[in-house]
């Protein structure tokens, strides 16, 4: 059941959060027994089977975990050998349901052998929910997480506002939450609920859906043949960026929003990545919680061991601007290459988001060994501020919407095929009805090579204005959680807030008024949620729901 | 805070509900898709812009409002060339309905006369026959087409009752969306321009829309851009009558439905080979579908004989397209002007002026050496003059078929 449906809006989510406030008056376990409930029939809503698939996986855990916790110190071999079973069988899980088809085909393509393979199962947001699962194992072997009864369990891996596409979040930071007895209705948390969700699903009809409509044909092209052009190009790989930035921001201001209705706050996962001048700080405010599972649980401990190992051997480690190159390569390069290969295919089977996952690891790569050894040759911090700011935000951006091709496209010939385009190497049109009426600038045009194609010259503005209009967005508007900055709308979330309902967005200076106190508020809260709802029929399912 | 918070959440629920109401009033009394017979003010919302996307929810709800007795069937062509009030219709076909729809194939027609017949009795249906359709090989009907949920009767002609959802559906997307409140602010826009995009009571289409095209790239551009698309479209593709084996084509399974529903309702059936401009002529023939075009004729024949029943009317096949004083109208230069054609928009749309000369010959009887019937007397003397005015043409206008083999060739790298 998609958040962005009637049936969700209208009769899923008003009946949990009534029958959920009912109930809790009569205490903590009915309330969560009512939240469980609802939260597996939200699961199933979509397909019966996927809940018989993720329901056995998550007792396995649940059983693993509980022996982990009886387990004391003394047994650290057994411990250990506990926790590598579990994450074992997590993973052989997720490879199944997910990418067994996938590698039976490569075999078959390398190998010339004939594996035949039905068609899969592939349950809702497994992705999510097995890093999830990972998460929590971890947790409970460090110490750091008490496990708690097995209903506080399917809570915490099946509780709908997160369940499909995140954020990621660990034990320790939600589960506490719904500890309050009896659950109350705070009409704080309503109205940040209604503000985030509001917003969400403006981002997700009424934007994500639409701009999306300007990529398609871009990223379809190379499937019949048709050549991609310059400008087509540039409009496919920016519309889609737009496109999945507002369908995943939408998604994850919904998925906050739901979940503060009943009084949790989720961690932050989107903080207007866009505005980033460097892919290291892009990837802290695009899908946090998915880099900080990554950096956590694969990155950190990949360059501690390289680091022992290297120190055992006697070689260099990185030691600020004095780091050797050697260093470099190991211990920043090749933990972020494997973390980024993983992450890129996590995301989606197939290797065009392995060369996604690739092209973001060498980004990371420079980004990290450019930091380290800066100093040594540029010192002068002022004038490095003042100089790469702006050309690490066009690096960054540029990189970003480049890469994007790779995530889009069906295939790595198809995205080849684009970025192509992109490159001008088939050439530069623009429409007859547009060039023919540029006068002198037409000529010019033409003299560089540029011709006329009989492409819809009003499309091509359409296409240009909306695109115009988000950049600007993007850019310079506060996100949602500067909006609800005085109401701590994310956890993780923080702002250089300013006394009494007044803050200043953390970038662009802008004023801002409290969007709960200020008149205006509900107005303009209510324009986004009605300009969602008139778009409601024309639905379609999130991006990241099918990772 | 709380208090305050409390405020924002019940503010926020009235205003939403405040909100959706006049969204939805607006759309209702704008009503951009005729779907609640609100009246058409001048000046306010009388012009109907989204004929354009909501073309086949607006004219299955409007046909049953204009409660015609005689139709016209076929594509755009004949939404835009045809018009349904003219002075040559016979009184008993009046009022009559313009049912031509945007990219219809003969499937699609069908299924529409049938949703009519469910309402009226109809005596005359005149139904344009692009040749075009006839060389698709594969129409996927194994599930619903999405136009069909607006129809009264399933396949078989039977009510459908899933249509009373379909029809609630229809009332809540035409007041409560995004869609239908952008489609109610460009009705109002457009209603106060003196020619927008539009459709009549009768169903007749507006030719503002390719007026307007032809003053921004000129006729030249127009129409050398619809030739490109048609011979990217067609090439490869034949006609044929059915060899053992080979299912016959889907448009000729549909005309035959229309043929024999039409026999079995008593009804006057005139159908037409519509006419098309010389380049599109010559863009058949670089495609090698000449003689598919000229069996395809002789298909029509075939179909259009047999006996109504009892002594009903019959079927009566036309013929339009061929080189003539109409079709062989001189392009200007591709630099030179925008005044529009006289008699074409573009390769396969006809203009409204020929779209009446049409109509009189079927009607009015008056014979301007335009137009043919086709009977097995007839067809192999009017399959011959053709190819012979095609010889005269290209003598005359060595220029013209210069232009559209060089063209073909660009496609054909």
């Amino acid at each position: 059941m998609l958040f962005n449906s009637y049936q969700f809006i209208f009769l899923f989510l008003p009946v949990v959060v009534l029958g959920y406030f009912a109930l809790g008056r009569l205490g903590r376990l009915p309330a969560v027994v009512w939240l469980v409930l609802a939260s597996i029939g939200f699961y199933a809503f979509s397909r019966v089977d996927s809940l018989a698939i993720i329901l056995p996986s998550i007792v396995l855990d649940y059983l693993i975990a509980w022996g982990l916790e009886r387990l004391d110190e003394s047994r650290a071999r057994m411990r250990a050998g506990l926790l590598g079973v579990g994450l074992a069988a997590n993973i052989a899980f997720l490879g199944y349901f997910k990418y067994r088809d996938f590698f039976l085909d490569t075999t078959n393509l390398i190998f010339g052998s004939h594996f035949a393979f039905g068609s899969l199962i592939l349950p809702l947001g497994i992705s999510f929910i097995t890093f999830q699962k990972i998460a929590y194992l971890m947790d409970v072997y460090s110490g750091q997480v008490k496990a708690g009864g097995f209903l506080d369990f399917l809570l915490f891996t099946l509780f709908f506002p997160r369940v499909v596409a995140g954020p990621i979040v660990h034990y320790q930071e939600v589960m506490p939450q719904f500890d309050r007895s009896p659950v109350r209705w705070v009409p704080t948390d309503i109205a940040v609920a209604i503000c985030l969700f509001s917003i969400g699903l403006f981002k997700k009809v009424v934007i994500a859906d639409r701009v999306g409509d300007f990529a398609n044909p871009v990223f379809a092209a190379p499937l019949t043949g048709e050549p991609v052009t310059l400008l087509a190009g540039w409009i496919g790989a920016l519309a889609y960026t737009f496109q999945i930035y507002f369908d995943f921001s939408g998604y994850s201001d919904m998925a906050l929003g739901i979940a503060r209705i009943f009084g949790v706050v989720l961690p932050m996962n989107f903080n207007s990545p866009l505005k980033a001048t460097s892919i290291v700080e892009f990837w802290s405010r695009w899908h946090v919680t998915l880099t900080r599972f990554l950096t956590a649980y694969v990155y950190t401990p990949l360059v501690l061991n390289l680091t022992r190992r290297r120190m055992a051997q006697g070689k260099p480690v990185l030691r600020g601007r004095k780091t050797a190159m050697s260093a470099i390569l190991v211990l920043i390069g090749v933990p972020t290459l494997i973390t980024m290969t993983i992450s890129g295919f996590w995301h989606g089977v197939g290797f065009q988001f392995i060369v996604w996952g690739i092209l973001h690891g060498v980004m990371l790569t420079i980004n990290q060994a450019w930091r380290t050894l800066r100093p040594r040759f540029w010192r002068h911090q002022k004038s490095h501020d003042l100089i790469m700011t702006p050309v690490g935000f066009l690096l960054t951006f540029g990189g970003v919407i480049v890469t994007f091709v790779f995530f889009r496209a069906s295939s790595v010939s198809a995205a080849i095929a684009v970025l192509r385009g992109m490159a001008g190497l088939n050439g530069a049109t623009i429409p007859y009805a547009i060039g023919s009426r540029l006068g002198g600038l037409g000529a010019w045009l033409e003299r560089i090579g540029v011709t006329y194609d009989w492409s819809s010259g009003s499309q091509l503005i359409a296409a240009g204005a909306w695109l115009a209009v988000l950049f600007v967005i993007v850019m310079a508007m506060p996100n949602s959680l500067e909006l609800l900055a005085p109401y701590r709308p994310a956890l993780d979330f923080q702002t250089p807030a300013t006394p009494a309902g007044e803050m200043t967005s953390s970038r662009n200076r802008l004023r801002l008024v409290d969007i709960v106190q200020s008149r205006l508020g509900p107005a303009f809260v209510a324009v986004l949620a009605v300009a969602g709802v008139l778009g409601l029929h024309q639905a379609t399912g999130f991006l990241y729901w099918q990772f | 805070m709380t208090a305050d918070a409390g405020h924002f959440s019940r503010s926020w629920l009235v205003i939403c509900l405040l909100l959706g109401v006049v969204v939805a009033s607006a759309n209702v009394v704008i009503d951009p898709y005729l779907v609640f017979k609100m009246p058409r003010v001048n000046g306010f919302n009388d012009k109907k812009p989204s004929i354009e996307t909501k073309e086949r929810l607006i004219k299955a709800y409007e046909v049953i409002r204009a409660a015609p007795n005689g139709l016209i069937l076929g594509t755009s062509r004949v939404a835009l060339g045809l018009d349904a009030e003219h002075p040559s219709w016979p009184a008993k076909a009046r009022p009559v309905y313009n049912l031509g729809l945007a990219g219809a194939d003969l499937f699609t027609s069908y299924r529409y006369l049938q949703h009519v017949l469910a309402h009226r009795i109809v005596t005359t249906v005149v139904l344009g026959l692009d040749f075009e359709y006839f060389l698709i090989k594969k129409r996927d009907l194994s599930a619903p087409l999405e136009f069909e949920s607006y129809l009264s009767v399933d396949r078989d002609g039977r009510p459908d009752p899933s249509r009373r959802w379909y029809h609630l559906r229809d009332l809540a997307e035409a007041s409560f969306s995004l869609e239908a409140l952008g489609d109610s602010i460009a009705t109002v826009r457009a209603s106060r321009r003196r020619e927008a995009l539009d459709v009549t009571p009768a169903g007749n289409m507006s030719e503002a829309g390719f007026r307007q095209e032809t003053t921004e790239l000129g006729p030249a551009p127009l129409f050398e851009q619809r030739n490109l698309h048609n011979m990217r479209t067609y090439r490869g593709r034949t006609f044929a009558r059915s060899s053992p084996g080979e299912a016959d084509a889907p448009a000729l399974v549909a005309l035959r439905a229309i043929v024999d529903l039409c026999r079995a309702r008593g009804i006057q059936l005139e159908l037409f080979a519509q006419p098309m401009h010389a380049d599109l002529l010559e863009t058949l023939d670089l495609l090698g579908a000449w003689a598919s075009y000229e069996s395809w004729k002789r298909e029509l024949v075939e179909i259009g004989r047999g006996q109504a029943r009892g002594d009903g009317p019959g079927v009566r096949v036309w013929d339009f397209g061929g080189y003539d004083q109409f079709s062989t109208e001189p392009l200007p230069e591709i630099s030179d002007g925008r005044t529009p054609l006289r008699w074409f928009w573009e390769p396969s749309h006809y203009s409204k002026a020929l779209g009446d000369i049409i109509l009189t010959r079927i009607f009015g009887g008056a014979d301007r050496g335009y137009g043919v019937v086709l009977t097995p007397d007839t067809i192999e003397a009017r399959l011959a003059d053709v190819r012979e005015r095609r010889r005269t043409y290209r003598e005359r206008h060595p220029e013209d078929a210069r232009r559209l083999r060089s063209l073909y060739e660009s496609v054909s790298r």
